[in-house]
């Protein structure tokens, strides 16, 4: 009988929860990079912990 | 007998549709999220066999040809070595004995018997390839229903689907919730969820409204307030019987790796 998630999977996602604070962190962060249609990165705001994702700057058109 | 006969001969040559059939039953009965398996009517099994079987046999049968005048030409190309008379088609062989009725010589056998083999092989492989999981992988087989858009597609397609149970252990306006990661769920026969299993989850209270002179924290507009958490580790495996609700959010795999990445995991523990 297989699970749906190997149980690297699972462990990955469970040490990521615990880093960023919880499962509706993660929620979040998806959002937020969804909304950034997925460019840029997980930055950690070193006033409060938290973690956000920093949409990439556009490109400067030459 | 020669009803028992007619029987074996029909099977021999149901064979790779029946094999196909086998092979996808069990292949569908392994995924994680689990209902029932669903009967196919004796109609549509025999259809499909039918189908399968043809198609397979006539493959089979433009191959074996190309092959044997493929020989008759390199031997007329390069006639040294004189290597007999050129063998009939072994599908041609079946007719023949299925028709005329006569018995096959043991030698003559050897050649459809080999074929059928390695029909069932190409079939097995093809139904075991990931060209048949891209063919599948829109349809949902097992009639899993949301479970299968939420859970089951995205978590085969590089997304981790996370749980939030709420449970219906409630002690005055505190309930008990839980949100992990989704591993399994077993549906009943009309896709009622049976059970979910969480990986890694986090426990933690909610309560309906706030309590009186404190302050509201959570959802002020609904009036649902979650207190403070706790990983539990492990997995968690919820019944039916105690589970209220269940939202699935899905988060990308490749997410969870820039914030985790390999050489940060954690070492296995069993």
């Amino acid at each position: 009988m297989a699970t749906i998630m190997t149980i690297d999977e699972q462990r990955r996602a469970g040490a990521a929860a615990r880093k960023v604070g919880g499962y509706t962190e993660l929620i979040r962060l998806e959002t937020e990079r969804r909304a950034a249609k997925g460019k840029g990165q997980v930055v950690r705001d070193a006033a409060n912990g938290r973690y956000s994702f920093a949409p990439a700057d556009p490109k400067p058109k030459k | 007998m020669p009803l028992t006969l007619g029987f074996l001969a029909s099977v021999l040559i149901l064979l790779p549709g029946l094999v196909a059939l086998a092979a996808f039953n069990f292949r569908v009965g392994r995924a994680g999220a689990r209902r029932p398996e669903q009967q196919l009517t004796a109609i549509s099994a025999i259809v499909v066999a039918v189908i399968i079987s043809v198609m397979t046999h006539y493959l089979g049968w433009l191959v074996s040809e190309g092959a044997i005048d493929a020989a008759v030409a390199i031997h007329d190309a390069f006639p040294t070595i004189h290597w007999g008379e050129a063998p009939a088609n072994p599908l041609v062989t079946v007719y023949n004995v299925l028709t005329g009725g006569k018995p096959v010589p043991a030698g003559e056998a050897v050649a459809p018997a080999a074929l059928l083999a390695l029909e069932i092989f190409a079939i097995l492989g093809f139904l075991a390839s990931d060209s048949f999981d891209l063919f599948l992988e829109r349809l949902d087989w097992s009639g899993q229903g949301w479970v299968f858009q939420h859970i089951t597609r995205p978590a085969e397609n590089g997304y981790a689907p996370i749980g939030h149970v709420f449970t219906s252990t409630m002690s005055g306006s505190y309930g008990v919730a839980y949100k992990g990661v989704v591993i399994d769920t077993r549906q009943g026969a009309n896709g009622e969820v049976l059970s979910i299993a969480l990986a890694r989850p986090e426990r933690f209270l909610y309560e309906i409204g706030h309590s009186e002179g404190q302050p509201a924290g959570g959802d002020q507009a609904t009036g649902v307030t979650t207190h403070a958490k706790d990983y539990v580790g492990g997995v968690v495996q919820l019944d039916s019987r105690i589970i209220t609700n269940i939202v699935v959010h899905s988060i990308a795999q490749s997410l969870l790796e820039e914030i985790v990445p390999d050489e940060e995991q954690e070492e296995p523990i069993s």
